[in-house]
């Protein structure tokens, strides 16, 4: 119930928001883009998965230390430990990481963004990240665009980056207002109660500004105009710190349990700094006074002694945290545990079913016509179809050529998702079935667990077609996206048949109507191959796209044919009183040949 | 001549071959009536139809209706002769 309603109300709440401030729409536009973003550079990462990236990152973290100076170096690169943070959240839900190495990243960019401090303090400058959306977005997208997955996944990860820094700037700009408005000299207070106020000031700026840098821009700006004073600035810093880690948590929003984990021990790590910091901060204070005459720093120059300050608290984070970092993994591990996928599993599969021969033809009919559905849709998905116009008498042949580009459906996912688990407790029934071998239910039984197969076959040879069709239907060759077309309709139309029939009762009816559909799908397949043979001929596809479409016609011939042989055990088989004389008059193969040729077709 | 008749008709019934097969001319005498049934029934709808893909699926359908009709009627005339 809750469920239904919260969708509806943030909707609601959101398009008020847009309505009454534009600010607001700027700064849930600049969160959209930020997460949409981190989807992108995950696309990203994911094509390299098992390639250099992989090697890469396997020789950069292969140890804590290694981990820690990588975090150090890209976060000095990058000017942004928030991005490191969700870049590190991308590797580890791509599985490029593992968590350890990811927590090692994480305390390597608390240290590397303190760079940031430096360059703003010592020479007024930083990075702006912003600046480089645009160009990376311009890249990424042409990339995108290119057929070789590595550019592919390049692309991804350029128009993620461009598309994070699009994100944060906007958030940014919609923030200004309230950046303009805050003046931190009236808040300066002495003491203790000082530096927890400030801590909390410093995490609710960073918090919506979504970048330490802009607090620290703040801090050290507030502090040289002498509106604030270096204790009240040092737990700025603090709580800019603590604040950072929201960037990695909303990142972690649209990830897996890996990175859920990563950003919790970054704010883990994060919060036990600013602790360690706040409890010491004024041996801290001694620490940095000693190290600052160390290195020339001037004893009245506050804003470099507080990017020292930034640095040193950091280090000494490490310093207390990587002793714990195994122990953190496994605490990690067991707060947010690993979901598993779900899979589904037989409903009507058990042991009392088993007990008689009926009824454990029943439940294993009653599970095939489940792995039957599923079939239907994972080919209707996997060819890039609606199962609506499928399944309606909707003009298919005109929906299919208004396609002009077709989604990547995760075939293999679907199958594992929704018919593996069936299908293997199907087989491991019938097998575990004492008279599957002896009287007239077992002949039930083999059929279905044929019916099974060739429904799996059906989904694998899609996922054979996957590929080509993909390309072909997004092509500007309008020769290919036809032919295509031509054999989604033909297997779309087939199963508008199928379940035609199944919605009609079966029974003796539907054998002549599916040893009609042979008739037709055979028929389709000659008309294919004399098509092909006159495009090859008139030289219209090259023999490279020839060859394709002569693999592909003959898989989808093959999905047709396994789905009426599937839908022949199932719907078929219901007169059982007249099996035998259904026997007779059943034709083969070479008598559906006959007629096929008799009749022409 | 009634005593002859129902000895046969017990003679029958106990040759367990015989009722079989008498049970399957039985069987496939119905699932022939069913196919008539049907087979008219696809004329009517093949006349009827308009959509063109439907009409030639039907028509198909009935190719093989009939088909089957010949074989199962073949098969029956086999089996009476034995």
């Amino acid at each position: 119930m809750l469920k239904k309603i919260l969708l509806p109300t943030i909707l609601l709440i959101l398009a008020y928001g847009f309505w009454i401030s534009p600010n607001f729409k700027a700064i849930a536009a600049g969160v959209a883009i930020f997460l949409f973003g981190m989807l992108s550079l995950e696309e990203g990462f994911r094509a390299f998965t098992g390639g250099a990236l992989d090697r890469l990152l396997k020789r950069a973290t292969s140890s804590t230390g290694r981990s820690v100076l990588f975090g150090i170096v890209s976060t000095s690169v990058m000017q942004s430990s928030s991005l490191v943070s969700v870049i590190a959240i991308s590797f580890l839900s791509a599985g490029l990481l593992t968590l350890a190495a990811g927590i090692g990243i994480i305390f390597g960019a608390n240290l590397g963004t303190t760079t940031g401090a430096w360059l703003i303090a010592g020479f007024g400058l930083k990075v702006n990240i912003a600046a480089y959306a645009m160009p990376l977005l311009v890249f990424g997208v042409i990339l995108i665009f290119q057929p070789s997955k590595a550019l592919k996944g390049v692309g991804y990860i350029f128009a993620g980056l461009g598309f994070l820094f699009l994100g944060i700037h906007y958030m940014k700009e919609g923030f200004e207002t309230f950046k303009e408005t805050i003046n931190l000299a009236e808040y300066a207070v002495a003491g203790y109660p000082g530096v927890l106020l400030f801590t909390a000031i410093g995490i609710f700026a960073t918090v919506v500004m979504q970048s330490s840098h802009a607090t620290l821009v703040l801090t050290i700006t507030a502090l040289a105009a002498g509106q604030i004073t270096y204790e009240n600035a040092l737990a700025l810093a603090i709580g800019a710190n603590v604040g950072t880690t929201i960037t990695a948590i909303l990142g972690a929003m649209s990830a897996n349990e890996g990175g859920k984990r990563l950003a919790l021990a970054h704010l883990v790590f994060n919060m036990v700094t600013g602790v360690i910091a706040i409890a010491f901060i004024y041996q801290l204070v001694d620490v940095v006074n000693g190290a600052s005459a160390m290195v020339g720093i001037a004893d009245d120059d506050y804003t470099l002694k507080l990017a020292v300050f930034h640095s040193i608290f950091n280090l000494l984070g490490i310093a207390v945290m990587l002793p714990l970092l195994n122990t953190l993994v496994v605490w990690l591990e067991k707060v947010i545990p690993e979901k598993k996928p779900e899979v589904d599993q037989p409903m009507y599969l058990s042991e009392s079913s088993a007990e008689f021969p009926g009824t454990a033809a029943q439940a294993v009919r009653l599970e095939t016509e489940r792995v039957f559905q599923a079939a239907l849709r994972i080919v209707i998905d996997g060819l890039g179809m609606n199962k609506e116009q499928v399944l309606s008498d909707a003009d298919l042949e005109q929906a299919l050529a208004a396609q002009k580009r077709i989604h990547q459906f995760n075939i293999d996912a679907m199958y594992e998702r929704h018919i593996k688990g069936i299908y293997s407790g199907i087989v491991a029934f019938i097998s575990h079935t004492q008279f599957s071998r002896s009287d007239e239910p077992s002949t039930d039984l083999q059929l279905l667990r044929e019916a099974n197969t060739h429904l799996v076959e059906a989904v694998k040879d899609t996922e054979q077609m996957q590929e080509n069709l993909t390309r072909y239907i997004g092509s500007e060759n309008e020769v290919m996206r036809g032919a295509y077309n031509r054999l989604r309709l033909q297997i779309g139309l087939i199963i508008r048949d199928l379940e035609e029939m199944r919605a009609a009762g079966g029974g003796i009816v539907d054998l002549s109507s599916l040893d009609a559909l042979k008739l037709v799908t055979d028929e389709d397949r000659r008309h294919n191959q004399e098509a092909l043979g006159r495009l090859i001929g008139e030289s219209a596809v090259t023999p490279e796209m020839g060859s394709s479409l002569i693999n592909d016609s003959v898989f989808a011939h093959h999905i047709a044919r396994n789905l009426i042989e599937a839908a022949q055990t199932l719907f078929a088989t219901g007169e059982r009183e007249l099996a035998e004389a259904i026997q007779d008059v059943s034709l083969d193969e070479s008598e559906l040949a006959q007629i096929s040729k008799r009749t022409g077709t | 001549m009634k005593r002859k008749k129902l000895l046969k008709a017990l003679g029958d019934l106990l040759d367990r071959k015989k009722s079989k097969k008498l049970k399957h001319l039985d069987e496939l005498e119905t699932l022939l009536g069913k196919l008539e049934k049907k087979k008219g029934e696809l004329q009517e709808k093949v006349a009827r139809e308009k959509n063109e893909r439907k009409h030639e699926r039907m028509s198909k359908e009935l190719v093989v209706v009939e088909a089957q009709l010949a074989k199962g009627r073949k098969t029956l005339q086999e089996l009476k002769k034995t």
